[in-house]
């Protein structure tokens, strides 16, 4: 008897090929655009992206879980903003707090946490590496987990005392203090050896996987989605502009 | 392997292999594995290889243990009453139960008593 691993069997040539998918369109489109933004100097470069016959790579796991590590920065700004509104006395925004911890347990903590745990952590640990701070992050999952689980439930409920709106500031207040440093360890020193650890092939491979999984849980276009979910949940917090977040010359 | 009952925490008596508490997915609907891929990271399904035996320790009853098939793998799921067990990612130490009735993956997880009845809040049958 064993424990599964989460990853199953090896990925075959057809499903290599198969995976054509959605965060490699969403870049290529974005650079697309972002390219043809600059203007008529930046024509050379729309060219060659656009008339290219070599199948453009899939986006390196790392490179993956860390565009979701934007999308949870995102949301921690939120979470943040959130805690300044209530302690300030201001009305609690119950539909963006529920909106945000929807997103960070369908796509978070269901998703790119589970990739973590099915795909990077294992090889770490069965490469001897990092177990320490990989014991850590799987309890900070969990944390996590059981933090949005009350930040639900706190929204659910109205957040009509002033007890509620207290849990409710100390359940984001630790999420946003856990989730700041703990992304940021993986993306400077889990995510450097998981890509250390692991072969090329392999690490090719996983960008196709997880692509895979992302277009079968979510549906193509999904992160491009997911970013349109927490920009609506940024304007409703009035933090939608990033121009605000410049400051004066000092 | 084996399947074996211990006490923790609050939950009193539960499934558990490896010191480890054991979950079931009520989508699941004791008649198939759908937490599968990464899914499988956080909820690591407990598995026997085809032909392998399960057995029941102290407070499970071997009646209640089988298996099921594991999509796109060799290896077969066991089963509880026909519910697939899984373990959870979060339960880093042995003896604790951190995935009980956590909504995740698409559904919530519930550790199980010995008769084959998940804990549900309201201990009503999901």
């Amino acid at each position: 008897m064993t424990e599964g691993s989460g990853e199953g069997s090896p990925i075959g040539e057809a499903a290599y090929h198969q995976a054509r998918v959605s965060r490699r369109t969403l870049i290529t489109a974005s650079a697309v655009g972002a390219a043809a933004a600059i203007g008529a100097g930046a024509a050379i470069g729309i060219n060659a992206l656009t008339s290219s016959p070599t199948p453009i790579p899939a986006i390196p796991p790392s490179e993956d879980l860390m565009v979701d590590h934007g999308i949870l920065k995102r949301i921690l700004l939120g979470y943040r903003e959130v805690s300044r509104q209530v302690t300030a006395g201001d009305p609690v925004p119950i539909a963006p707090i529920a909106a945000a911890a929807a997103l960070v347990q369908t796509y978070i903590e269901s998703y790119h946490e589970a990739l973590e745990e099915a795909y990077v952590f294992p090889r770490l640990q069965q490469a001897g590496r990092l177990s320490g701070l990989v014991r850590t992050l799987l309890i900070q999952h969990d944390r996590g987990r059981h933090l949005t689980a009350g930040i639900t439930e706190l929204t659910a409920d109205g957040v009509r005392t002033e007890v509620a709106r207290a849990a409710l500031t100390r359940r984001v207040d630790a999420f946003v203090r856990m989730y700041e440093p703990h992304e940021a360890w993986e993306d400077t020193v889990v995510f450097p050896a998981f890509r250390e650890i692991t072969p090329e092939r392999v690490f090719a491979e996983l960008g196709e996987r997880f692509a895979e999984e992302e277009r079968k849980l979510f549906g193509a276009g999904a992160v491009a989605h997911v970013v349109d979910r927490v920009a609506a949940i940024e304007a409703a917090l009035w933090i939608g502009d990033l121009n605000s977040f410049t400051p004066s010359v000092i | 392997m084996t399947v074996t009952t211990a006490t923790i925490g609050d939950l009193g008596q539960i499934l558990t292999s490896g010191g480890h508490t054991l979950y079931v997915f009520p989508p699941d609907h004791r008649a198939a594995v759908l937490c599968d891929s990464a899914c499988q990271g956080t909820w690591p399904p407990l598995t026997v290889t085809s032909g392998g035996r399960v057995s029941a320790g102290s407070g499970a009853d071997p009646a209640k243990l089988g298996t099921i098939a594991r999509p796109g793998a060799s290896d077969r799921v066991v089963t509880y009453e026909g519910w697939p067990l899984y373990r959870y990612a979060g339960d880093v130490d042995a003896g604790t139960a951190n995935g009980q009735a956590l909504t995740l993956n698409g559904g919530p997880w519930y550790a199980m008593r010995p008769s084959g009845q998940p804990i549900v809040l309201n201990e009503e049958q999901p």
